[in-house]
């Protein structure tokens, strides 16, 4: 097995996803106070689900960003291949 | 393991804590004994409660185990006609109490004796109450109180000339949940209660071994014609009325507690459709009370089925209460957090199906939140050590409790003019003659 190796950019690019995740979350829970009149004291009351959510958040955008690697690398082979089988251009 | 001082304190904190978190403002104007424990009334220093225990059956003996961990009570006295049982209550006693097998013989030379502690088959409670009473004695009396209105009422009344304290036991007006959800009852807490439903389920035969022996060589064979009689008591209507006196007054008393008031018509159907050994009382009974406002307590009862156990339901146009489980509902519950609702809606805009026509109506069923504790302290008694803790307070202090004494003696005419629902077939009103006038 390989060992595998997290780059310090890796790490700081997951960190400023879940960062994300979280900011929304938490706007998420302003926004679900003002559309549903409720007490503004859930800002700090509902912190536990705003994390909770904000892991969902950050798990979806995980998955999102699996689909756009997956489709722009299987595009990128293709478009290869094409090159490839067109011969040098003049 | 605390020593008997620091006991006596704990319980004793407790049961004054009890009084002022369960009756810190309406109830304890309402509650004798919670008045007594939250006025802190002097008890009579050093002097313990020399008590006689008639009849140590199973509910005897609990009392006396308990009675035995009350450090300013003592068992002088033990009675019981049953040999066994009376052997049993001395052995418990470890040479401190004197044994009889008469309770007038009991009373004649135990001249010391303060109070008596009668738990004895229900048919026998009237005679020894009136007995102890008139001896001077201050008297402890299971529920019910008899097995004849008539016979309760006599009890009340020598209660008052003696001017003696006569308590009921019914442990319910003492348990800290109970008293709480009293108190929050008549704060309003459910609105006007407009129903009450209580159940007692069981699947059993209510029977006790029966060993062997010959009746006549303890007891009266005019009265028990044999073993069978004399041990199983409770399935036979010269001595009991069954389920009512020995179940349903408890969840009576607290009906009439909760609507403040008495029964005035009871109707109600009963037979013996399951156990069908000999028995002469019902094994399921179903009955209504209505009360003077208009509300109506819906009582069952039934011995082949435990599946709902025992409840009383309290209700209102504002929230129920389960007292049993201790829980209470509201019929508006506060909204949901925002962000959980915001999820939910996305939940459903996804998720559910797109209906084609909209439903005609919406189905009433039961609401499934958890509901709320109505005490968050957990409590392991039932309340029958309160209830003698209590008792042994009034003996010490003076205290008459009358009004827990109507609290019984409601209780037991209630079940006893549904039992006579039930077997006349028709609509009872309470008697004029059996309410009390010369006590509030």
């Amino acid at each position: 097995m390989k060992d595998t190796v997290i780059t310090a950019y890796a790490k700081k690019r997951e960190l400023k996803f879940y960062a994300l995740s979280l900011l929304l979350a938490f706007l998420l829970n302003i926004l679900s106070i003002m559309i549903y009149h409720t007490s503004w004291q859930e800002l700090y009351t509902q912190l536990g689900t705003v994390f909770e959510l904000s892991l969902v958040i950050y798990l979806l955008l995980v998955v999102i960003r699996v689909v756009v690697v997956l489709v722009a690398r299987a595009l990128g082979k293709d478009l290869c291949k094409k090159a490839r089988q067109a011969g040098p251009q003049e | 393991m605390l020593n008997v001082e620091e006991k006596t304190t704990t319980r004793r904190d407790f049961l004054k804590k009890t009084a002022m978190v369960a009756g810190s403002t309406m109830l304890a104007s309402q509650l004798s004994w919670l008045r007594s424990y939250a006025g802190e009334k002097k008890e009579k220093k050093g002097e313990k409660v020399k008590i006689g225990l008639v009849g140590i059956g199973s509910r005897g003996h609990l009392l006396y185990l308990h009675l035995l961990d009350i450090p300013d009570a003592e068992v002088v006295a033990v009675c019981d006609i049953y040999p066994p049982h009376l052997e049993r209550a001395l052995q418990m006693s470890q040479g401190k109490a004197k044994g009889f097998s008469e309770h007038r013989r009991m009373l004649d030379e135990m001249k010391d004796l303060d109070a008596v502690v009668i738990a004895t088959p229900l048919h026998t409670h009237a005679t020894i109450t009136i007995d102890a009473l008139q001896a001077g004695k201050k008297v402890f009396c299971e529920k019910s109180m008899a097995k004849e209105p008539e016979d309760a009422l006599k009890m009340v009344n020598t209660a008052i000339e003696t001017g003696l304290l006569l308590q009921i036991g019914h442990q319910r007006m003492f348990h800290p949940r109970y008293l709480r959800a009293f108190e929050l009852i008549r704060h309003g807490q459910l609105g006007p209660v407009t129903q009450i439903r209580a159940y007692w389920h069981r699947n059993g035969d209510w029977r006790r071994n029966v060993p062997r022996g010959n009746v006549a060589d303890f007891a009266d064979p005019a009265m028990y014609p044999d073993m069978e009689h004399f041990i199983n008591w409770r399935l036979y209507r010269a001595y009991s009325r069954g389920l009512m006196t020995e179940l349903a007054s408890h969840q009576l008393q607290v009906a009439n507690y909760i609507l403040g008031s008495y029964p005035t018509e009871i109707m109600g159907a009963g037979s013996i459709n399951h156990w069908k050994d000999g028995r002469e009382v019902y094994d399921n009974v179903n009955l209504v009370y209505a009360y003077p406002n208009g509300t109506q307590v819906i009582y069952d009862s039934m011995t082949s089925n435990k599946h709902y156990g025992l409840e009383e339901q309290v209700m209102g146009p504002k929230g129920t209460m389960e007292l049993e489980a201790g829980l209470m509902w509201s019929e508006t519950p506060p909204p949901a957090p925002g962000i959980l609702q915001l999820i939910n809606n996305i939940e459903h805009a996804i998720f559910d199906n797109i209906p084609l026509g909209g439903a005609s109506w919406i189905p009433d069923t039961p609401v499934k939140d958890e509901g709320t504790p109505i005490l968050d302290e957990k409590i392991d008694d039932d309340g029958t050590r309160l209830e003698l803790e209590g008792f042994v307070h009034a003996a010490r202090t003076g205290e008459l409790y009358r009004d827990l004494l109507v609290q019984g003696y409601y209780a037991t005419v209630a079940a006893l003019l549904g039992w006579e629902a039930m077997v006349t077939g028709k609509v009872v009103t309470m008697p004029d003659e059996l309410v009390l006038r010369n006590i509030q």
